[in-house]
């Protein structure tokens, strides 16, 4: 007897962890060693992983990340994987020779799974078999359902027809000594609907070697049925172990309420913990040589130039090097500016539906006593927190608790707007304000190991209102807007994602956990408390979730401004920033427009008014041509806050420089008689 | 030293893994001379008998690993396949010798009419009876990770030292005399319980090292 297992599946394209649609569409969802480790902090049964890259080569995208591996073949991938996979993992795509598997095996997959080229060579699954015994062959199977109901086998990613019935073909890979099928729909893939349970019924009666069921999970009410009206051994999904906190636990929970004799969920686990271990020798001798590169002016870009064109999306002005997650399609658009017609051909039904949705999960988790706060809303005292307190408070009439991460930046009018909210809105408030020595080191810090003084910020930021949920007992965290999906569209509307450990580390926090610095510049643990995201266990035991309001309320955020100025007087700016022409964003922090924005500049060549523009683009507030005037007149700049942090902190401004152009990015930047150059936007 | 056997049916990178979270350093090596030189082995393996007792043989293992456990009476931990090479024979894809270290045979599993299917993939709970060794018993009831078709019917039963129970059998998940020790399951992808196993083996071969050294 053993357990039925709940598999999440991992789509890899070109060392990166992608969303999949219809076998078509993919978009960037992150490092794979980020969430390949979350499944291990999970404990979950066993992971897939399936490699839909069209070769070998990887982008990372940027240089400022802690988690990075070298090499551009799918195996050193897998080598990386495997120091944070301790469960079994079956690992497929692109495999064609016994070579192939014998490499995978030996880089750390326990099973090989088995696609087109078993279709091509029936033999090449008993050959395999025989060498690597049946235990560690799966054959996996994209079946087709024809609009008239035919189930057909189709291979080469789901492309090519092969004539061939799904049983018949099961049978048969059974027969030349395969261990398990891995039986994926293609129909339901990214659909949300469920699985084919009649298909995967078909299969699991034929054969009488293990099934994972696979393709159209939405719900996690979506995965029980594949088991206990199936029959299959194992179920298996992708996308929804992407979007939330806790999916895996949350996911298996359902399950063994619906009946499935799973193995228990288990958390906080004592040989892996969600903290990454750095090899910090390793780290501190990356970090110096990166500081001795500084002092010796030898910058990894300045080599003669000219790059490879870069390109700009043709509807908006992002450029395809860029920070964020993004895509392009084959008009040249990105990703972010279909996202938003998208977002613009929602009708006002579904955004009733969204907003009975948000007031469904605010009704099922708000006190019922009086003895706690409804939920909790992060807030910087920006146009965004008010807006947000406007919706839960005076709208839906509920009770928040407001927090703050107080990261000392603040500009004179977003320190007025931040006080004035309790009074405004009549809401109780929690500033969380770390040491100012604290936050210098960070600050320092910050620059010196990743190019970014703020990343106290981002971190402190999304780390606070957590806490505090925590703390108070309160289950819900609520955010503005999603900021990929927004500027970039790195999810699909309908699912929901909502803020993760995952997320704040490898976004916000760029692979650099609060530990990390414990031991730099005399930093210690009991320094670094607001930086630490409470425990797995405490997340599951509260149910805690951290939704994002932009997923159910229709944003735009220049008609927020004038909602929250008109209705409670929020105030903007007199004085316009050094680097973009936007005055109401980014209030609760002088340098997020200014010095830490001029960073980005140097690291990839493009800074806030480009996001700025875009958005303002896409929303039909100005032409391209505009934009690109703007972009050529406040991209450069370097601003003014600079020196209030240089000597906040006590750096010179030729050491600041020098660092900072150790990470300007070679894709981007070249040198001509000294002089740094890159292709100007057009 | 504790040598972890690196021939290409071992699966070499997820054990190294697994014994750098536990804290065990370990060597790599392949020939018999490491072997020779080893106070502990480690024999990990995926894959099919016959190919992998070939490569053993091509390297002049067999002997040096005999001479090793039962000769020289050092600690021999076999993982999955590598537990299953401790056997006199198998019959995975006809009949093929063993290392005739502990006295058994390798057959195939069968769902023998149950729901259980072949291979036996998934997570099973141990059966740790009480007179087992107690660097197992407290595993007793913990679930582990199999992955196998075939499985080690030992000659004597007091060589068994934990079960599970597949077409309605009791099948092996250890296997123990002394110091040499098989493993059915992976201890390396069985997440924490596991490398607790895997902790726990390891402490009581090198704690029975330093015994035997005393004495």
């Amino acid at each position: 007897m053993n357990y039925p297992r709940l598999i999440p599946l991992v789509l890899l394209k070109q060392g990166l962890v992608v969303r999949s649609a219809g076998f078509h569409t993919h978009q960037v969802i992150g490092n794979p060693i980020s969430t390949i480790g979350r499944f291990s902090h999970w404990n979950a049964d066993e992971l897939i992983i399936i490699d839909i890259s069209d070769s070998d080569h990887h982008d990372l995208r940027r240089d400022d990340l802690q988690q990075r591996y070298a090499g551009q073949s799918v195996l050193d991938v897998l080598a990386e994987i495997t120091k944070v996979c301790f469960m079994p993992l079956t690992f497929g795509g692109r495999i064609v020779s016994l070579l192939d598997i014998e490499r995978r095996l030996a880089t750390g997959a326990d099973k090989v799974s088995i696609n087109t080229a078993g279709v091509d060579d029936p033999g090449f699954i008993r050959t395999a078999a025989e060498n690597f015994g049946s235990q560690a062959i799966v054959a996996s199977i994209d079946v087709l359902r024809h609009p008239d109901g035919r189930p057909e086998v189709y291979v080469g990613s789901g492309k090519r027809a092969t004539g061939l019935a799904p049983v018949d073909w099961a049978r048969r890979v059974e027969d030349l000594g395969a261990g398990e099928i891995l039986l994926n729909s293609i129909d339901r893939d990214g659909q949300g609907k469920g699985y084919d349970l009649d298909l995967i019924h078909e299969i699991t009666e034929a054969v009488t070697v293990p099934v994972i069921a696979c393709g159209g999970v939405g719900r996690y009410e979506d995965l029980s049925p594949g088991i206990l009206q199936a029959g299959a051994s194992a179920v298996a999904a992708a996308n929804i172990f992407h979007f939330c906190e806790l999916s895996y636990p949350f996911a298996k929970k359902q399950m063994i309420e619906d009946g499935v004799p799973l193995r228990p969920v288990k958390l906080n686990s004592r040989w892996f913990p969600r903290e990454p271990i750095y090899d910090q020798p390793a780290e501190e001798a990356r970090v110096n040589d990166r500081l001795t590169r500084a002092s010796e002016r030898r910058y990894a870009a300045a080599t003669p130039g000219p790059r490879a064109p870069i390109r700009w999306c043709k509807k908006c002005l992002y450029p395809s090097i860029s920070a964020a997650p993004m895509e392009f399609d084959e008009e040249g658009v990105c990703t972010g500016c279909r996202m938003s017609v998208l977002k613009d051909t929602i009708p006002p039904s579904e955004w009733d539906r969204r907003k009975a949705l948000l007031k469904d999960i605010l009704e099922r988790n708000r006190s019922r006593d009086g003895s706690r706060h409804d939920c909790v809303i992060a807030v910087s005292g920006g146009k965004d927190s008010w807006f947000q307190i406007h919706v839960i408070k005076n709208e839906l009439g509920l009770n928040p608790l407001l927090v703050t991460y107080d990261g000392n930046n603040w500009t004179e009018v977003g320190f007025r707007n931040l006080l004035r909210m309790k009074e405004v809105f009549g809401c109780d408030h929690i500033v969380v304000s770390p040491s100012t020595d604290t936050l210098k080191k960070l600050n320092r810090l910050g620059v010196e190991i990743l190019g970014d003084m703020s990343w106290h910020a981002h971190v402190g930021i999304t780390t606070v209102p957590v806490r505090v949920a925590v703390e108070n007992k309160i289950p819900i965290v609520i955010w503005g807007e999603h900021g990929y999906l927004d500027l970039c569209g790195q999810f699909d509307l309908d699912d929901f994602p909502e803020m993760s450990f995952r997320d704040r580390l490898e976004h916000f926090a760029r692979g650099y956990e609060w530990n990390y610095f414990v031991g730099r510049e005399g930093l210690q643990e009991r320094d670094l408390i607001h930086w630490r995201y409470p425990s797995d266990q405490e997340l599951y035991d509260l149910d805690c979730r951290g939704i994002y309001l932009g997923n159910y309320v229709f944003w735009d955020a220049n008609k927020h401004v004038e909602l929250i100025i008109d209705k409670y007087g929020f105030e903007l700016p007199k004085e316009p920033f050094d680097r973009t022409y936007r005055m109401m964003s980014n209030l609760d922090d002088m340098h997020e427009n200014g010095a830490h924005d001029y960073l980005k500049f140097i690291k990839f060549g493009y800074g806030r008014c480009t996001d700025h523009v875009s958005k303002d683009i896409r929303a039909g507030l100005m032409t391209r041509e505009e934009g690109i005037e703007l972009i050529k007149r406040y991209d450069p700049v370097k601003p003014k806050d600079l020196y209030r942090w240089l000597s906040y902190v006590g750096m010179d401004e030729d050491r600041f420089d020098r660092i900072a152009d150790t990470f300007r990015d070679p894709r981007v930047w070249w040198t001509e008689d000294g002089e740094w150059k890159r292709h100007e936007i057009s | 030293m504790i040598l972890l056997l690196s021939l290409e049916f071992c699966n070499v990178k997820s054990v190294e893994q697994a014994f750098e979270r536990i804290g065990v350093p370990i060597t790599l090596g392949a020939s018999a001379r490491d072997v020779e030189a080893a106070d502990v082995v480690i024999l990990p393996g995926v894959g099919a008998y016959k190919q992998a007792m070939t490569r053993l043989a091509e390297a002049d293992l067999p002997a040096a690993l005999r001479a090793h456990a039962l000769e020289r009476g050092r600690p021999l931990v076999g993982i999955c396949l590598g537990m299953q090479l401790l056997a006199d024979e198998s019959v995975e894809h006809g009949r093929h010798a063993g290392l005739g270290i502990i006295p058994g045979t390798v057959e195939r599993l069968s769902s023998n009419g149950t729901k259980d299917r072949v291979p036996n993939m998934g997570w099973s709970d141990l059966d740790v009876p009480p007179e087992s060794p107690a660097y197992l018993r407290a595993f007793d009831g913990e679930a582990c990770y199999f992955a196998h078709s075939y499985h080690f019917i030992a000659r004597k039963a007091a060589d068994v030292a934990a079960t599970i129970t597949h077409g309605n059998r009791r099948v092996a998940a250890v296997i123990a005399r002394d110091n040499i020790i098989g493993m059915q399951f992976h201890p390396e992808k069985s997440l924490d319980i596991g490398l607790e196993i895997l902790k726990s083996v390891m402490d009581h071969v090198m704690a029975s090292l330093t015994t035997g050294r005393r004495s």
